[in-house]
């Protein structure tokens, strides 16, 4: 009775493993290993923030995207005076 | 913002070759440089030549720009079809393939940031001749493999297509160890028996290339410097001692602190704050919503090849483009030179696009083809559809600012694979078709027509008439350009005295090119001394007094006899000798004739040109002669065209 088990797990494993969502649950593991998102945010607040182009934070009062992207991603005065 | 750069380039080309005159020399800014841009800005493609053409037939060059991005677009989306037609085998996936991309960022992108359409395109087709090549190789295929490689490197810099291109190549190999080998053999076969055309293929390539390289060519003479891609991180004079010592490539800090995928796209906004999107960003970066819900119902489809190789080709080019935020680039710049010669690392990103939507269909096409036998298998398919649903929205309920139409759209997603399951329904695949194109446009349309009403803050007057230019005595001391948005970016301002083909003011900065001699200069002398010293262009010196004599118009002595981009010529009548200085900048390959014959050139006033003129009735001619000359670029378009041509004829008449 046991074999009969071992066989219908074994189907299992097979029938689990040969789905996308092993693909995916890879792929979600690599990208939250190995991208350093909060980088990702700082970059991205410097580019929004027009440090890239004006030298100064001039585009902080610049359009909704830049505040809102500053409200959602927790980017303060404070954030930006230690990170970017 | 590149989209009005490569405007104001290719306005100031065409504009120039309509005028009998292949641009080789930028007079107007930075004091005189090489027009370096014309390497990287898609001139020669025989779909670029629609803007003269068009110009000819009475229509302003922006109006004509505008018509040439819109067809080469479509030229994408149309190759996208193909593409999808080869790689899904059903046309109406393959229409919906060609939607989703017409109604992705990647269109969109075409008013902001050309470029992505310039390395995409060509990619797009590259790979759809590829794939027929490998299923059957004929010349024409051949062909067109070659052809579409000619655009890819003369469009702009191949390093974005051929990072993207090692990707799949890589995942290919490992994927399709038997099928690799199978085409290798056949590709050897093939040039072994046709060997002709692979030379002229060959050749063919080469010369597409060859702008590229003449420019390569001119910046080895070390007559030009980069300080725009040395000095934003570094303090003065590291920018100096940097630009000046003309180091090769860009350190891995610069590479990755700007221009990087993390940078410019966000996850928020791949879900959220879609009616934000303006033209003030480059960041666009959209995919129809349906094409992430397919990709969230596929969870429990069989793993294919197809699904590995895809998905695995957007992770490595995903992490690739991240730059410092993920290792994988670090890796590669350290081991690998290639790497340390291109940034702007989100332009990778418009390759993931068609990967994205070729899988979301891929897995479209596999959710249709489930088959369902009996009543409990259709209800527990149902089920799913709508749990996997449930989970998507909840997944979306985790981002701000989702508008509406999404929500919108994943209902009517449920509702519709609800009923294609339940067999109630039982339409023809056309009538499906139908239904999932909505589903596909339903929140792209809404995203695109709040886009159109963020345009106003950027509207923009560009320079759009023909001119002719005309050789002015004097520079401007105020900057000319006006208050709109596009010009408060550093460099673009530059691009509107070339599209109006008037001075801008003497003044350097920071260029992305310049003559090493004005760097250096500008870098040693003070802002108002050099403007008011470059303000009159040309100034004459006699023997008897070391202070040059500024000429503020024509006169009987010295006039203007004629004047292109690349070459000024004088009559002049002095009473005595003069050293007569022009200030543009000097390179090596600037050349002077004295009544048509060789002169020695001098560098004068440390980064300009300077003639020695005897006295009497004299004809004094400056011209620039880089390497290549306009022959380069001539013989570029010409190749381009004749392969598009035999491509086409090879494909449709003689296959």
């Amino acid at each position: 009775m046991d074999g009969v088990y071992a066989i219908l797990e074994s189907v299992m494993y097979k029938e689990i493993l040969e789905r996308n969502i092993v693909l995916w649950a890879i792929l979600a593991l690599l990208l939250s290993s190995s991208v350093n998102w909060r980088l990702c945010t700082i970059e991205r607040g410097k580019y929004l923030l027009g440090i890239f182009y004006n030298g100064y934070y001039q585009n902080s009062s610049d359009g909704i995207v830049y505040t809102d992207y500053l409200k959602t991603h927790g980017i303060t005065h404070e954030f930006i005076k230690e990170n970017i | 913002m590149d989209t009005n750069t490569i405007y104001g380039v290719t306005k100031f080309y065409f504009n120039n070759v309509l005028n009998g005159v292949i641009p080789l020399w930028e007079p107007f800014i930075s004091l005189g440089r090489p027009f370096y841009a014309i390497a990287i800005c898609n001139l020669f493609n025989p779909v670029t030549q629609l803007v003269p053409l068009l110009k000819l037939a009475g229509i302003n060059y922006a109006n004509a720009f505008v018509v040439y991005m819109v067809v080469y677009f479509f030229i994408g989306c149309i190759g996208f079809y193909f593409l999808a037609k080869e790689v899904l085998k059903d046309r109406c996936l393959a229409y919906l393939a060609y939607l989703a991309l017409m109604f992705s960022s990647l269109g969109a992108s075409m008013f902001t940031q050309f470029t992505f359409l310039e390395i995409v395109v060509p990619a797009i087709w590259f790979f759809f001749f590829l794939l027929r090549f490998a299923r059957k190789q004929t010349q024409g295929h051949f062909l067109g493999l070659s052809f579409t490689a000619m655009v890819l490197i003369s469009s702009y810099l191949p390093f974005y297509f051929v990072t993207a291109f090692l990707c799949f190549l890589l995942v290919f190999i490992l994927l399709y160890m038997k099928e690799a080998q199978k085409f290798c053999i056949d590709l050897y076969r093939f040039i072994i028996k046709h060997w002709r055309l692979s030379l002229f293929c060959f050749l063919g390539i080469l010369l597409a290339a060859s702008p590229l390289l003449a420019y390569k060519v001119l910046d080895a003479s070390g007559d030009v410097v980069a300080p725009g891609r040395h000095c934003q991180y570094s303090s003065a004079q590291e920018c100096y001692d940097r630009t000046m010592g003309r180091q090769g490539g860009m350190s891995y800090d610069e590479i990755t602190r700007s221009g990087t995928l993390g940078e410019r796209v966000d996850m928020q906004y791949l879900f959220g704050h879609l009616d934000k999107i303006t033209y003030g960003s480059d960041s666009l970066f959209f995919l129809p919503l349906w094409i992430y819900i397919l990709l969230g119902l596929s969870f429990f489809l069989r793993l294919k090849r197809l699904t590995v190789l895809l998905s695995a080709m957007a992770l490595l080019i995903g992490l690739i483009a991240l730059g410092n935020a993920a290792g994988l680039l670090g890796f590669l710049y350290r081991h690998i030179p290639f790497f340390a010669y291109f940034r702007n690392l989100f332009f990778l990103g418009a390759f993931l696009i068609p990967v994205v939507i070729l899988l979301g269909l891929y897995q479209l096409q596999m959710l249709l083809s489930v088959e369902v036998r009996g009543g409990s298998a259709k209800k527990a398919i149902i089920l799913g559809v709508i749990v996997l649903h449930a989970l998507f929205f909840w997944f979306l309920k985790h981002f701000q600012g989702v508008p509406t139409v999404s929500y919108v759209t994943l209902g009517f997603s449920a509702a519709a694979l609800c009923l294609y399951y339940s067999g109630f329904a039982r339409f023809p695949s056309k009538i499906w078709a139908g239904i999932f194109a909505v589903l596909l446009l339903l929140q792209p349309a809404w995203i695109l027509k709040t886009y159109a009403l963020n345009a106003g803050e950027f509207a923009a007057i560009l320079p759009s008439m023909h001119v002719t230019p005309v050789f002015s005595w004097e520079r401007p001391l105020k900057a000319a350009v006006n208050k709109s948005r596009i010009y408060q970016f550093v460099h673009y301002e530059d691009f509107w005295y070339d599209m109006s083909m008037t001075d801008a003011p003497p003044q350097v900065g920071y260029p992305q090119s310049v003559t090493r001699w004005t760097f250096d200069l500008s870098e040693h002398t003070p802002d108002n001394i050099l403007a008011n010293y470059a303000r009159y262009k040309i100034v004459l010196y006699d023997d008897l007094s070391p202070v040059g004599k500024p000429v503020k118009g024509p006169s009987p002595q010295l006039d203007v006899n004629y004047f292109d981009v690349n070459t000024l010529r004088l009559k002049t009548d002095f009473s005595k000798p003069q050293m007569l200085v022009y200030n543009d900048s000097y390179t090596t390959s600037w050349k002077a004739y004295l009544d048509g014959i060789p002169v020695e050139l001098l560098r004068v006033n440390q980064a300009f040109k300077g003639v020695k003129v005897p006295a009497g009735e004299h004809t004094i001619e400056f011209a620039y002669h880089p390497p290549g000359g306009a022959w380069v670029y001539v013989a570029a378009t010409a190749a381009l065209f004749i392969f598009l041509l035999w491509t086409v004829f090879m494909l449709y008449w003689k296959v």
